[in-house]
């Protein structure tokens, strides 16, 4: 319980409170805008990879990286994009989602980002796994779109 | 209400990206300088004046210009004068600032025939097919001839996106 309350300080509090523990509608809502941000372009990337005829674009990748078993861990790439879209949108097993999702950046960053730079490059995955990992983080039930309560 | 911009959102995300880039190309955000360089080193590299393109490309370089096309049009000038090892140095550099540059893998699968290295060649032809068909198919003629020079795409060819338009 004090861990919970801590997060509300320091995330839902310093929001909405000033230091006061929030509830309501408006840290209910930032968090959903938090979660959407992700979770679209999740469902975007995984939509193209598995439906969206990105699918050889991606195996190329793979294999300019030397990932081994770029075929099917292309389509497992694709598949863990598009659940993890879904959970991200409605909290349905939102944070083992978000935790393979920021898994799933980190490792993008390491393999094909890193050497393109920052500016333009990996900033843009870093925003992705920071905010996945905040979101695997959260406190059970409160990133759920379908816990409605927000208990004292 | 949120529906619809949900719809919306994912609609916008969802639409068609842009097609790969040619090879004469230059991104946003790359110095005056730099551009001006890489368009002097392109009109030296059409021309086939591969010993006077290289230092414009290498100034393009230097001057900021670290973009997939420069590397890549700067290992194709050290590849036309038989330099083949820098060569594949400087399209693997090409291929690490952007992983899915067909040109650039179908160039450095032509660099690794050039050298013998016909499984390299192959490996990368791997690549080359799921980026663009028609490279590859070029491509796929080389190796089984084992000419690197074979259909090595030359400028305004249609098919392989190496237009002279934005050369200009």
């Amino acid at each position: 319980m004090e861990r919970e309350q801590l997060w509300r300080r320091i995330v839902i509090g310093g929001v909405a409170g000033r230091g006061r523990i929030a509830t309501g509608v408006l840290p209910r809502a930032a968090l959903l805008v938090i979660r959407l941000a992700p979770a679209i372009v999740f469902l975007a990337h995984g939509y193209l990879k598995l439906l969206g005829g990105h699918d050889d674009r991606t195996v190329a990748l793979f294999l300019t990286v030397d990932i081994p078993f770029a075929e099917p861990v292309a389509w497992l790439i694709g598949a863990l994009e598009l659940a993890g879209g879904l959970a991200l949108l409605s909290g349905i097993l939102l944070r083992p989602f978000a935790l393979l999702l920021a898994a799933e950046m980190a490792v993008a960053i390491g393999l094909v980002r890193l050497p393109q730079g920052f500016i333009g490059a990996w900033e843009f995955e870093l925003v992705l796994l920071l905010v996945c990992l905040g979101l695997a983080l959260w406190p059970t039930g409160q990133g759920s779109a379908l816990r409605r309560q927000i208990s004292p | 209400m949120m529906r619809t911009i949900l719809i919306f959102l994912i609609l916008a995300l969802l639409a068609p990206t842009a097609s790969a880039a040619d090879v004469t190309a230059v991104p946003a955000g790359v110095s005056t300088e730099a551009v001006k360089a890489f368009r002097r080193g392109l009109e030296l590299h059409k021309a086939k004046q591969w010993a006077l393109a290289i230092p414009e490309y290498e100034r393009a370089i230097e001057l900021g210009g670290r973009f997939p096309e420069a590397f890549n049009n700067l290992a194709y000038c050290y590849r036309k004068m038989g330099r083949i090892e820098k060569a594949i140095e400087l399209y693997r550099i090409a291929i690490q600032l952007r992983p899915t540059f067909p040109q650039a893998h179908d160039y450095l699968a032509r660099a690794h025939l050039a050298k013998g290295d016909k499984a390299a060649a192959l490996s990368e032809y791997e690549i080359v097919r799921r980026l663009d068909s028609k490279l590859a198919h070029c491509l796929k003629e080389a190796i089984a001839r084992n000419d690197p020079d074979y259909n090595d795409m030359p400028w305004n060819a249609s098919s392989s996106g190496v237009a002279s338009s934005s050369a200009a």
